[in-house]
């Protein structure tokens, strides 16, 4: 009995002394006193906050299509013009290959964390505005909620990424976020058409998101052939 | 009324006014007048000077067969032959091949009968100032190609179409296109196929490049290939059907094993991030080649296979004829001994030498009075308290060789020794051994009482558990998910040890009756004293008192005693 204990004991304490040892990019503490804890490489965080924002960009997309198709078993035909569906973030963001090749690291990552720490409350109260709907499909209310969980392990890996590529220490660039005013309306299309809108635009956002990812990745990890030109 | 055949006829003014009542005039280059009569008909009529032939007769004649050589019916369902403004063009596809640019195509409405001239102009997403296509030549007619300055990703752009001749325009339908999603790049370039023949994996190569405009390195885009294949069958035989591979990133694939002698036909096309898949690039063929390496191996095989007869027909007549070999391949099996049979007794046949010294002494035991008391030992899975049936049961088979002050009713909870079959008990103990030590307790209330005491002990660690009655000799096992003892005035002493030897003889005749397929009825002078219940509670086996039992049943057992001693 008394063995058994003591070897459950020592196999939890072998493993939890092994994650200590590899730690993670959220624990990681400041890079002076890290010394050996935290070893992650660059590539490796980069490749991880590639691939989440793959995931939430692909994921984003079926929520889009998985709207579109309630709204139509709705009945209801939103006709938005899409033009003017999203609104102008205050920053501006590169609108080409040659654009965004020619701006700097520092203002990609700064321009992705604007835009994740942009959608992460008008997911949450979408989320919120779904659960009241009568009949929303059960699959958009799980994507949706995926999606502000990884949305927010998006941020902290950004954050991680600012902190090791450039050196800061989260410093934010511009000025606080504008919060949206907290959108409240007894009126089922404009919620609707709310709704809508912020799984539209955010499906936008996510793409930029995962382009200047993938492009920041290419920059660091293999200098020559991602040169601007 | 009127004479439909197409050609030149005669008509005078009241039927031609009747004709062009309410028809919409339209002019024809063939003449200065020209009714169409619309969208039912088709036909038309090419009227010159109405006044002229009903004012001046003679002229009238002369001016009619000017007129009549103009007049027309034209055919029911020319359209053409009449000028309007132009129809509605159509924007048919808008396409980007690597994220970067992009065009549009459209499809001309009618043209009216005029040259018409078409215009695409754009807006972009929220902002009212209006632009007109930067290049309508490169990508071919009815289109307009956007280049790299022009195109901005992640906005919408609004596009009109314009279709205009001298008599009017016509708009098309606004399209709202966002470059992102209309990703479709060019096929894979410079597709081609090598057989490479290795040993035992034969297999063909395909090989592309990717589309020559695709930033591929950069990450901009991901790009992802898919190659499909099919056999080509000459002849009359159907087509066989494609198969499809995706082949991620890479650029070559790898086909195993393909057919010998079989026509392939390989084509490869690509994708960009979660765009749209582009065309098939054109095929590409190879043959295999027949008769790859099959000789050789079945030269291999039949070389295998006669060694191995050779080999096991040497083993064969080897064994047979030497005995050394014999044995050492096939080692004679031991035959079985009986200690004190003598096998050379029983050729003799006299029975009596051959079984004595199977004979233990004291073996088997003759059946015992039936007036002993039934010793009813029942360890129980549930927590219920048995009925009285036991209780009356025991009692009524009291013998009267017993002091009824020893004679402890089994009363509640009493211990159910569960067998599984009622035949080998020796076995079965050491089988099942799930049961609770209380050994101590029982050991202190023995003392108490004065008599020698069994002890129940019920082991749930795993060894095998012996119910031993003194006088009975017999084991049983018990099972205890809730083993409920009772207490009584007198234990069964059941003996826990594994490693211990059986240090009482077993005692099979004592088994006097099997009720169900775990419950043995034994004989015997000593009743159970039961104990309260014992929880198997396998978390608390850490703690183990003197070794021998569980603290949870232990502690239990401790109240129960206390409460009713």
């Amino acid at each position: 009995m008394k063995k058994a204990t003591v070897l459950q004991v020592c196999v939890a304490f072998v493993l939890c002394s092994q994650q200590a040892v590899t730690g993670s990019p959220v624990d990681c503490p400041d890079q002076d006193t890290a010394g050996t804890s935290c070893t992650i490489s660059l590539e490796k965080l980069l490749e991880r906050a590639v691939q989440h924002a793959d995931l939430i960009y692909r994921i984003s997309e079926e929520s889009k299509l998985l709207f579109d198709e309630m709204l139509i078993s709705f009945g209801m035909n939103l006709h938005i013009p899409e033009g003017t569906m999203c609104a102008p973030k205050t920053v501006p963001v590169p609108m080409s290959r040659n654009e965004i090749q020619q701006i700097s690291d520092k203002w990609i990552l700064h321009s992705i964390l604007i835009l994740v720490q942009f959608w992460i409350d008008p997911l949450v109260e979408v989320q919120a505005s779904l659960e009241n709907y009568k009949s929303a499909p059960s699959a958009l209310l799980t994507r949706n909620k995926w999606i502000s969980t990884k949305l927010m392990s998006l941020e902290q890996g950004v954050l991680v990424l600012i902190r090791q590529i450039l050196g800061e220490g989260g410093l934010l660039l511009g000025g606080p976020e504008e919060k949206s005013d907290r959108f409240v309306s007894s009126d089922m299309l404009e919620t609707v058409r709310r709704d809508y809108s912020v799984i539209y635009c955010f499906r936008k956002d996510a793409h930029k998101m995962q382009t200047f990812l993938k492009l920041l990745k290419c920059r660091q990890i293999d200098k020559e052939n991602c040169s601007y030109f | 009324m009127f004479n439909k055949e197409e050609g030149v006829h005669l008509v005078s003014p009241e039927q031609l006014n009747e004709f062009l009542n309410g028809r919409k005039t339209v002019f024809s280059p063939k003449c200065s007048a020209c009714v169409e009569y619309g969208k039912i008909t088709g036909e038309a009529v090419c009227v010159i000077s109405v006044t002229d032939w009903v004012a001046d007769p003679g002229k009238m004649w002369r001016d009619a067969e000017q007129a009549l050589t103009l007049i027309w019916l034209l055919s029911w369902t020319s359209h053409g032959m009449c000028h309007s403004s132009p129809g509605r063009p159509r924007l048919t596809r808008c396409r980007s091949p690597e994220k970067e640019t992009f065009t549009c195509w459209w499809e001309p409405g009618s043209t009216g009968g005029l040259p018409t001239s078409y215009h695409l102009y754009y807006r972009k997403e929220s902002s009212l100032e209006v632009f007109e296509c930067p290049d309508y030549h490169k990508a071919g007619n009815n289109s307009c190609y956007f280049d790299k300055r022009h195109t901005s990703i992640w906005i919408i752009y609004n596009i009109t179409v314009v279709a205009s001749n001298a008599l009017g325009k016509a708009y098309s339908e606004s399209v709202e296109v966002d470059v992102m999603d209309i990703v479709q790049p060019h096929p894979p370039e410079n597709v081609n196929l090598t057989f490479i023949q290795t040993k035992n994996s034969p297999y063909f190569l395909v090989r592309w490049q990717p589309p020559h405009d695709a930033d591929t390195r950069s990450g901009w885009v991901t790009i992802k290939y898919e190659v499909r294949l099919k056999i080509e069958n000459s002849g009359d035989e159907e087509d066989s059907s494609w198969e499809s591979y995706s082949a991620g990133k890479q650029l070559e694939f790898s086909i195993y094993s393909p057919q010998p002698g079989a026509n392939y036909i390989v084509q490869v096309r690509c994708k960009l991030d979660h765009g749209l898949w582009s065309e098939w690039s054109p095929s590409a063929f190879i043959r295999i080649p027949d008769n790859m390496s099959d000789t050789q191996n079945e030269v291999m095989i039949i070389a295998v296979t006669l060694t191995a007869i050779i080999f096991l027909l040497t083993a064969g007549v080897l064994t047979v004829t030497i005995k050394p070999v014999k044995h050492f391949l096939l080692p004679p099996v031991p035959e079985p001994k009986i200690s004190g049979l003598d096998s050379q007794l029983l050729k003799s046949g006299k029975s009596e030498e051959i079984f004595s010294a199977l004979i233990t002494p004291g073996y088997p035991q003759i059946a015992q009075s039936s007036d002993r008391q039934v010793e009813y030992l029942v360890v129980s899975d549930y927590d219920e308290e048995m009925d009285f049936d036991d209780k009356a049961h025991l009692e009524s088979q009291k013998g009267g060789n017993r002091s009824t002050d020893n004679a402890q009713k089994i009363s509640q909870n009493s211990i159910k020794v569960s067998l599984n079959n009622g035949q080998d008990l020796k076995t079965i103990l050491s089988e099942h051994v799930h049961a609770r030590t209380i050994s101590n307790q029982l050991s202190a209330t023995s003392r108490v009482l004065g008599e020698p005491q069994e002890l129940l002990h019920l082991n749930c660690n795993g060894s095998p558990v012996k119910a031993q009655d003194q006088n009975t000799q017999m084991s049983s096992s018990s099972n205890c998910e809730h083993a409920s003892i009772n207490p009584a005035g007198f234990t069964e002493y059941v003996e826990v040890d594994e490693d211990q030897k059986p240090q009482v003889r077993e005692d099979y005749s004592m088994v006097s009756d099997v009720i169900s397929d775990n419950i043995l009825v034994l004989q015997d002078s000593i009743p159970v004293q039961g104990h309260k219940e014992v929880k198997c509670d396998k978390t608390s086996e850490a703690e183990e008192m003197g070794g021998v039992f569980e603290p949870l049943g232990y502690l239990e057992t401790l109240t129960t005693f206390s409460s009713e001693s």
